[in-house]
């Protein structure tokens, strides 16, 4: 009995660690935020940020000079908050895949999603071709082929039966397939085109908006809350699909509309910020790290991780070279570094 | 929602703050100053800055107005920029951001008053010799990574931007400048394209009000390249002068829309490898050897590269030079048989002084049709007369080589 | 009464014939043991009970009910499955992945009645001192037994297993075993079970069911089943057959030994 109750005191420790490590997330994420609006170049200073800001909120109760207001309304808060969006969806979408294919490499590059986002752009930027005209070209054809890509892999894995192994093998085929047509655009194209697509490539936030920002928004809030609602049958996979069928979980299903809809999140993004990698990678590694692979903590989680890497590496980006505005897929790209040294160090089997 | 009723205040604080879209002073707003209304709006500012009167118009809307009277007949001016958008100035130019480096060249050229433009692209702000005091104005990084928070708080009224050229970064900037400055004019120039540049001297001339000296620039750079056409157009294409023309990187060549052949042929030069869509191929170097050139050009200058505006250096390119010659199998193209082999710098070949490339170009197709045309000194004309620079082609940069 | 019961089962991979005409039930209170050489379809048979294949030809009843037109919840709160291989693990922790057993009966948040369970369950496979470690630290053995363990929990009137004890030691091994026919004789469970270890088989279940090459060779109790005859026959080795305690054990011999002596 004593031990009894050893364990369960245990496992009571156990979720209150975790709940406090979101909880810690939370708030360092609400900072981080607080800190992102002062950044920029225009030289507002803290307060004046703060208090434009609340000027747009309440315009009755505070007034703040237009040109401050006019900064932080137009070009810094959408574009803080789209990378808290973006930077937790990233994660939450890796972490679904990582957990579904069992393998905690896997992410949206791995699975030549996020190429076939490029192919997508190069095919707009280069041939002038794409499914919606005008300023959505580019996005609309990075949006679509992500979710051909994602089809793709599908389809493959139906043909030689899906599990993890053929989700990962198809994944990694069509990653090389597109990166392939991609640079053969690349090549095709006029110097200024090819600056337009490896721009493209980098990752950025830049090109944030109001409206876009909605949109990554609504698609988050209608995919999160399900996300969680399945968090057990994602916790039965990691088990093995054997097991988790055996469990109750329909394997095949669940595999497939959970990978369809980390695709949707991926999609979602990159269409509009471009490629930014390492997010979907590190994010939930980093978690799983911490609180264990219990997926009704490790989505909000990682995606919490996600948000705080990706507002970081843009708030760096913006700082560090200042006027330049370094793009954010750069940034994330040298965070890959010292991750891997880190699991290369601290591999203990292959 | 709360963002659309943001927008709609942002739209309602902006307007009487950027002075609205009218002639300063137009009273009756019927788009036409008279001088009766800029005589009262004058004496307004008087009392209101002078004798505690109400008035709404400041003392650059004074000047502004006084400008538009003077200058412009009382009425707005319509101009219709290289990407053929009209736009309608109420107020000259007082405040100007430049994001591409030929089109403040342009400016300069044409005596406009370099303390109005409030701020450059990074590339000029890093040229000091041949924008020497630029450091002092606001670096505003590049098209592709542009520094919109610093753009804003210059408060310019009016942004240039590239016409036929990065046209969706373009595009984009002047998307949220008009979107969150509504006042501001947007004008899209190349300034560096030999089919456009004339009428562009001219359009941006009568924009900032030195016809005068547009015109004789405008003659300037139109004769240099008048004389290179005339003097080529009746040679038959079969006895043009063959030209490789080598990019900064090895092997490549010039190919299709790309200006570098643009120029080439401008200067009467028969390119064998102009074929194809691709504008900068990779060449076989065998096929060099086979096409035999007369003429072989070299491009310089690529990033840190040495010459140009940066230095005097001519064992650099000389050095560029030799390696050329030391290829394998380069010694029977006729060429460098008849040392016709050459080295140029893109800082005169490319961009807004490309009519002094193309001069040397023309020279080295044809010496004898060309023998009193004299590339050396139209560019000490140009950047005496017209930049105004203190630069002495004798001692500083190295821009062709031999 | 037969709580599984298969008729004329049979499954083909691709064009070759794994499983043919396989007939046999298993009584609530009964343990089965499957034995027979490697590659004999013991592994796919039990896939086949559980219903991740799905068989060519013939019928698995559960407890009077055709295991294809239940509903895959259903399934799973009748039967339990224990994979052979307990894989690289997760970062998991033990008690966690038992606590994967009460899937089927979870809400999204956990109450106290399932941790209750999982503890039951950890301390009877001996696993309490293990319970907050990680699963991917723990030997083969142990992850076996977390496996068991996970079984329990879910709480099922079958429970199949697939070589439980290969990884395991010999005290352990008997631990399990313990464990399952008491449990199956308890709470009326049918525990199906493959094992490699015959002895192991012939003390600790009621029936044993022999396979050869994918058809049933023998299937009876021990007594009758673990013969000298099918030793070669099976596994084409030679063995003596002991009945001198309450289970019969085969010794195996080296070859021609047989004739030297008794």
């Amino acid at each position: 009995m004593e031990q009894h109750v050893i364990i369960q005191e245990g496992y009571t420790r156990l979720k209150k660690t975790r709940a406090l490590f979101i909880g810690g997330l939370l708030a360092g994420l609400v900072i981080l935020i607080g800190v992102a609006v002062t950044l920029g170049s225009a030289g507002l200073t803290v307060g004046e940020s703060y208090l434009a800001i609340l000027a747009g909120l309440l315009p009755g109760v505070f007034s703040a000079p237009d040109l401050a207001t006019t900064i932080v309304w137009d070009f810094r808060l959408h574009r803080v908050l789209f990378a808290v969006c973006a930077g937790f969806g990233l994660a939450v979408a890796g972490s679904v895949m990582q957990g579904i294919l069992r393998n905690p490499l896997a992410s949206p590059f791995t699975l030549g999603i996020a190429s076939a986002a490029a192919t997508g752009a190069s095919i707009a930027i280069v041939l002038g071709a794409g499914v919606v005209g005008g300023e959505y070209l580019v996005i609309g054809n990075a949006f679509l082929f992500s979710l051909l890509a994602a089809l793709a892999i599908y389809g493959m894995a139906r043909y030689r039966g899906i599990g993890s192994e053929t989700m990962v093998l198809a994944g990694i085929a069509l990653m090389y397939l597109f990166s392939a047509v991609t640079s053969l655009l690349q090549y095709v194209g006029s110097a200024e085109q090819l600056q337009a697509v490896v721009f493209w490539m980098f990752g950025s936030v830049d090109k944030s908006t109001w409206p876009k920002l909605g949109i990554v928004a609504l698609v988050l809030a209608c995919t999160i809350p399900y996300l969680l609602y399945r968090a057990w049958d994602l916790n039965a996979l990691a088990e093995g699909d054997e097991v988790a069928a055996s469990l109750g979980v329909p394997v095949e299903r669940s595999m497939t509309v959970l990978m369809m809809i980390a695709s949707l999140i991926t999609a979602v993004i990159i269409c509009f910020t471009g490629t930014i990698g390492f997010i979907g990678l590190v994010a939930p590694h980093i978690t799983r790290m911490a609180i264990g692979s219990d997926f009704r903590t490790l989505l909000p989680a990682s995606g919490l991780v996600g948000a705080l890497l990706l507002l970081g590496a843009d708030s760096i980006a913006r700082s560090v070279l200042a006027p330049q505005v370094l793009p954010v897929g750069i940034v994330t790209a040298f965070l890959g570094v010292p991750f891997f040294i880190y699991l290369f160090l601290h591999r203990r089997n292959a | 929602m709360n963002r659309w009723y943001l927008l709609a205040l942002l739209l309602l604080l902006a307007v009487p703050a950027s002075a609205a879209e009218g002639i300063p002073g137009d009273a009756d707003a019927d788009g036409t100053l008279a001088r009766a209304e800029y005589a009262s709006a004058a004496l307004a500012y008087l009392d209101a800055a002078y004798m505690n009167g109400a008035g709404d118009l400041d003392r650059d809307d004074i000047r502004d107005a006084a400008w538009v009277y003077a200058r412009w007949d009382g009425k707005p001016r319509e101009v219709t920029d290289s990407t053929g958008r009209t736009v309608t100035l109420y107020r000259p130019l007082r405040r100007v951001v430049t994001f591409s480096g030929e089109s403040l060249e342009t400016l300069r050229s044409l005596g406009f008053d370099m303390d109005k433009v409030v701020a450059v692209d990074k590339y000029s702000y890093e040229k000091e010799t041949f924008f020497p005091g630029y450091q002092e104005k606001a670096n505003v990084g590049s098209i592709w990574s542009p520094d919109m928070e610093k753009v804003l708080i210059l408060r310019p009224d009016t942004i240039i931007l590239y016409a036929t050229i990065s046209t969706a970064a373009c595009d984009d900037i002047q998307k949220r400048l008009e979107a969150s400055s509504p006042g501001i004019r947007v004008l899209r120039f190349d300034c560096f394209k030999p089919t456009t540049y004339a009428g562009e001297i001219r359009t941006i001339a009568s924009i900032i009000d030195e016809t005068e000296r547009g015109e004789e620039f405008a003659s300037f750079y139109g004769s240099t390249m008048d004389r290179i056409r005339d003097g080529t157009a009746d040679i038959p294409d079969d006895e043009k002068t063959r030209v490789y023309f080598e990019y900064w990187f090895d092997y490549t060549t010039v190919a299709a829309s790309a200006g570098y052949n643009e120029k080439t042929e401008l200067a009467g030069g028969k390119n064998p490898f102009a074929t194809g869509t691709t504008e900068y191929p990779v060449v076989d170097p065998e096929a060099i050897i086979v096409a035999d050139p007369e003429v072989v050009v070299k491009l310089a200058g690529q990033g840190l590269a040495v010459g140009g505006y940066a230095g005097h250096d001519p064992e650099a390119l000389d050095a560029i030079r030799s390696a050329l010659l030391d290829r394998p199998g380069w010694s029977r193209i006729s060429a460098v048989k008849d040392d016709r082999v050459h080295v140029i710098h893109s800082d005169i070949l490319g961009g807004a002084q490309h009519f002094i490339g193309t001069a040397y170009l023309a020279k080295w197709f044809y010496p004898d049709r060309f023998s009193d045309l004299d590339p050396h000194a139209i560019h000490q004309r140009y950047l005496t007369g017209f930049q105004g620079i203190d630069f002495d082609l004798a001692s500083q940069g190295t821009f062709v080589y031999p | 009464m037969a709580l599984i019961s298969v008729n004329g089962l049979s499954f083909a991979y691709r064009d070759r014939e794994v499983l043919s005409a396989i007939t046999f039930s298993v009584d609530a209170g009964e343990v089965l043991g499957l034995v027979g050489p490697n590659g004999c379809g013991k592994t796919t048979l039990i896939r086949c009970i559980d219903g991740m294949l799905s068989p060519n030809g013939g019928r698995v009843m559960l407890d009077g009910r055709e295991l294809r037109s239940m509903h895959r919840r259903e399934v799973a709160r009748a039967m339990a499955y224990v994979p052979q291989s307990a894989g690289n693990g997760t970062a998991a922790t033990v008690f966690e992945t038992v606590l994967m057993g009460r899937r089927p009966y979870l809400n999204w948040t956990v109450n106290r009645t399932d941790e209750e369970k999982v503890v039951a369950a950890l301390d009877l496979l001996d696993l309490g001192d293990l319970a907050l470690r990680k699963v991917a630290e723990l030997s083969g053995g142990e992850r076996q037994r977390v496996m068991i363990a996970r079984a329990l929990v879910q709480e099922t009137g079958v429970i199949l297993l697939d070589e439980p004890t290969s990884n395991l030691d010999v005290c352990h091994q008997m631990g399990v075993m313990e464990v399952l026919r008491g449990l199956a004789e308890e709470r009326n469970l049918a525990v199906v079970i493959a094992l490699h270890d015959l002895n192991l088989a012939a003390t600790y279940c009621h029936r044993l069911m022999v396979m050869k090459t994918g058809s049933i060779y023998g299937y009876g109790t021990p007594e009758e089943v673990l013969t000298e005859e099918m030793l070669r026959s099976v596994y084409g080795i030679e063995a003596v057959v002991k009945r001198d305690l309450s289970a019969p054990y085969m010794v195996p011999v080296r070859p021609g030994s047989l004739r030297e002596g008794a």
